[in-house]
């Protein structure tokens, strides 16, 4: 079997590169797909787990899938979101974003 | 005897309606004050009545306790207290009404009332003190309401001076009279008077606490060396010089004396220290005045030098002199001030030389204002006579020959000075503008002063061997044997020094027997004299320089110190957040970043924390 | 299958994953970064099957790259800024992200390497779609139904928020 450390190191890695697009990119669209690679790696984690540490439960996979609808439900309110700012902008880039400035 | 109580609480209820209701009253605010003086003034009679019958009364309740101090207030009637009653209450009514004509007009008119209110009823619970610590509290209270009455005009710049000067220089005096009642408190465990006059104290220590007592004196009754604030506090309305000045809150000094007198019986020392220092002040007093030009400080200093005079009765052992002279003081030295304040109201000036001739058409005016320069230099039978006479006898008896010599030279002096204010001023051609319009003041300016020469003819008979000297008998109330025999000498040498002092005054300002210049202005003596000895001068030098200089040192502190340092708080402040704001970059991924760096930094801490690493 | 097998298909997977992840992060050309988003979500899905949990990488393929793919294109069509897109913000916070994020991974490394995980021996469950569906239907009913209010609130808050003023 695959060791249970690989799959949480490879999920850390994801979780890395996710955060860092977050912090990184100055396009709003950009930045909730980078969130999306964050919340699957935590997605694998909790699969990971749940197959290793209690295989004949499936508590990890429920939790999993709670968070792809949670993730699905954010995805559409960002958007939506990202919508009216472009509306009101005519830009999504972050660092027009900056009215709470000292 | 709740009616005691009633003496002092009804000019205190005038002074609260005056406080809220004066400016809506305007000219019926004095009807509020003369009702209450006048009602506490029926009560003081009674009370006299009642101190004459023998009645004795001393109630305290305790209003505080503190450690081992009990502080209480109370009512004391003895016959010094219903005597000082009675001349307080009435001199206090007859400068009301008075008043009205005086102020009359006056945007203030209703807080004059309510000042001269509440100052009689402080004035009141002095002479009511049943313990030290009343009467220190009743003294302060007299000293505010004559700082706030000196200063009535505060918009000219000399009386708002006149007051401070005179509220700072008496706090020296009563500085010595708190050290007193502290070493009092301390030798003898208690402040009520009933209690401290049954024990004994040491000659040393009673001696201390009644020179300190003496200095509270000093201040308040205007005795030198503090006796500077009197004549600059004629810049008061001349109603407040009569009543505050002349008859009862500088007589405060001189009830003090006469209350600790069993301090002063038993410490000699603290005696002689007042006769000596009352000796100085009405010698001194007398020479200003025969230099002044200004009616009031001719007046002021009069009053100083008479002052002085009690002081030196007290201090020779002629208790009942003195407070007789007190008592007779009070009503001829108002006339006079109330009669100047006639005079001013008329002339508009308060130089005697631009005033002459005034006897012609302000007849009511002269008339009384002579009476009462008779009195004031002692002619009989006039009161001040009487009891002056009783003061010169009291020092030569006991032996005090050269305070009896300063003494009759005084009177001399004193006579000399009063009919040359009555001379110059009521006498001869008219001088200055006003000349013209001259005329006599209202009936309500008027009858005050025909009351007062009544008394000032009058109330000196109480004390005189034709009465048998019943006033002495009265006041000393047991504790004394009243003196009952004539001394010829002593009283032939008094009418004759008075006598003198007229006939040269007569000389000098009404003929033209004597040169115009018998001294010459330019002599060393007149210079000085004139200058009131430049005692001003030598404490503006020492003391007031000095203090200006440490509060220009202290200003500066303040400033730069303290306000530094507060505003080097705040400017710290605004640095630190100046420096903070750029943390607020208005990106939310920088946010994200901290974040993302406090999270590591916290799991890093915790792992430590648990010893993981 | 063998282990040696599994590894071989863990590691393509695993490179799968990290390279189209890098690729959304740093891609200057916003279309293709959301086609590698659903590169990546497609071997997540890889992932799952590897872990005998199939429902959950159907679902992963339906609702990721079925859906969300879809509405991020239509969201970046609307927002009309698909070529050039630069890569970072404009904040120069690079060099304090790598430093940290290298530094957030070294200590999860720490973590798991000092764990010591309590591998259980049982077998994993055999059929996961009825087995996870029962369940949703007894034990983690509450969970199914509060979900499915957030998703309906989802829906309408993007209406509303996406709403032109004053239209319908």
């Amino acid at each position: 079997m695959i060791p249970l450390s690989y799959y949480l190191m490879l999920s850390a890695v994801l979780f890395a590169i996710g955060m860092g697009g977050v912090l990184l990119r100055r396009n709003a669209v950009a930045i909730l797909l980078s969130v999306e690679i964050m919340l699957n790696s935590a997605n694998l984690n909790l699969v990971a787990f749940s197959r290793y540490v209690a295989p004949h439960e499936a508590s990890g996979q429920i939790f999993a899938l709670f968070v792809m609808a949670v993730a699905a439900a954010e995805v559409a309110v960002g958007l939506a979101l990202i919508l009216m700012i472009y509306r009101n902008l005519q830009s999504v880039n972050l660092d027009q974003f900056n009215i709470f400035k000292w | 005897m709740n009616y005691l109580s009633l003496i002092v609480l009804l000019p205190v209820l005038s002074f609260i309606i005056l406080v809220i209701f004066g400016k809506r009253l305007g000219d019926k605010a004095s009807y509020v004050g003369i009702a209450a003086i006048g009602a506490a003034f029926a009560l003081s009679i009674k009370a006299l009545l009642d101190a004459i019958g023998g009645a004795h009364l001393n109630v305290s309740f305790t209003w505080l306790t503190v450690g081992n101090l009990e502080l209480s207030f109370g009512l004391l009637l003895d016959p010094l207290a219903a005597m000082m009653l009675v001349v307080v209450t009435f001199v206090s009514l007859l400068v009301q009404i008075f008043s009205v004509g005086y102020m009359h007009g006056d945007k203030r008119y209703g807080w004059f009332y309510a000042c001269l209110s509440m100052f009689t009823a402080s004035m009141l619970l002095l002479v009511f003190s049943p313990n030290f610590v009343q009467m220190y509290m009743a003294w302060e209270g007299v000293g505010l309401f004559s700082y706030l009455l000196v200063g009535f005009w505060f918009e000219k710049k000399s009386a708002s001076d006149a007051a401070k000067k005179a509220f700072m220089v008496t706090r020296v005096g009563d500085l010595g009279f708190g050290i007193g009642l502290i070493l009092l408190f301390l030798s003898a465990g208690t402040l009520d008077m009933n209690q401290v006059f049954a024990m004994e104290f040491a000659p040393e220590t009673a001696s201390l606490i009644a020179i300190l007592f003496f200095f509270g004196a000093i201040g308040k009754s205007a005795q030198f060396p503090l006796h500077v604030w009197l004549p600059d506090a004629m810049e008061g309305p001349t109603p407040v010089s009569a009543l505050i000045h002349a008859a009862t809150m500088v007589a405060a000094g001189v009830y003090l004396v006469a209350r600790a007198y069993p301090f002063f019986e038993q410490g000699p020392a603290a005696m002689e220290f007042v006769a000596i220092i009352g000796t100085i002040t009405a010698f001194m007093a007398s020479t200003i005045a025969l230099t002044a030009t200004d009616i009031k400080k001719i007046l002021a200093y009069s009053t100083v030098s008479q002052l002085g005079y009690m002081m030196m009765g007290l201090g020779v052992g002629a208790f009942a002199a003195g407070t007789f002279h007190l008592m007779n003081h009070a009503f001829f030295k108002a006339l006079l001030f109330l009669g100047a304040g006639s005079v001013i109201h008329a002339v508009h000036s308060q130089e005697i030389f631009d005033m002459g001739g005034l006897r012609r058409k302000m007849k009511v005016t002269s008339l009384t204002f002579i009476i009462g320069g008779l009195a004031l230099a002692g002619i009989p039978p006039f009161s001040g006579f009487w009891s002056k006479d009783e003061i010169l006898l009291g020092a030569f008896e006991s032996g005090h020959m050269a305070i009896f010599a300063i003494g009759l030279l005084t009177a001399l002096f004193t006579a000399f000075y009063t009919f040359r204010l009555i001379f110059v001023v009521f006498f001869g051609k008219p001088r200055g503008h006003h000349a013209d319009h001259v005329h006599e003041s209202p009936a309500v300016m008027s009858i005050p002063l025909a009351l007062l020469a009544v008394l000032a003819l009058t109330s000196g008979i109480i004390g005189s061997p034709f009465m048998e000297n019943a006033y002495q008998s009265f006041i000393l109330g047991g504790h004394g044997e009243a003196e009952h025999h004539v001394n010829y000498l002593v009283m032939g040498l008094s009418i004759g020094v008075a006598v003198l002092g007229i006939f040269g005054a007569w000389l000098k300002y009404s003929t033209s027997l004597l040169p115009s210049n018998v001294m010459s202005k330019n002599n060393i003596v007149y210079k000085v004299v004139s200058n009131k000895y430049y005692i001003d001068e030598i404490y503006a030098f020492t003391l007031v320089r000095p203090t200006h200089a440490i509060a220009r040192f202290i200003l500066t502190f303040d400033q730069k110190v303290v306000d530094g340092a507060v505003n080097g708080v705040a400017w710290v402040a605004s640095r630190v957040g100046n420096g903070l704001k750029h943390l607020q970059t208005g990106y939310v991924q920088n946010y994200a970043l901290v974040m993302v760096i406090s999270v590591v930094v916290l799991i890093i801490w915790s792992f430590r924390a648990l010893q993981l690493f | 299958m063998g282990d040696t097998v599994s590894l071989v298909i863990f590691f393509a997977l695993a490179a799968m994953a990290v390279a189209s992840a890098i690729m959304v992060v740093t891609g200057r050309n916003l279309f293709h970064a959301a086609m590698f988003l659903g590169a990546h979500l497609l071997s997540i899905a890889g992932f799952y099957f590897l872990l005998n949990a199939e429902l959950v990488g159907i679902l992963q393929v339906f609702v990721y790259v079925g859906g969300v793919v879809v509405v991020v294109l239509f969201g970046i069509m609307l927002t009309a800024q698909i070529t050039n897109v630069r890569l970072t913000s404009a904040m120069e916070q690079r060099w304090v992200t790598v430093v940290s994020l290298i530094g957030l991974v070294g200590l999860l490394a720490f973590v798991v390497r000092d764990t010591v995980f309590r591998i259980s021996e049982m077998a994993p469950v055999e059929d996961t779609t009825s087995f996870i569906g029962r369940l949703f239907m007894t034990d983690y009913i509450l969970p199914f139904e509060v979900i499915s209010i957030l998703l309906l609130a989802a829906l309408i808050g993007a209406v509303v928020i996406a709403r032109e003023e004053g239209g319908k």
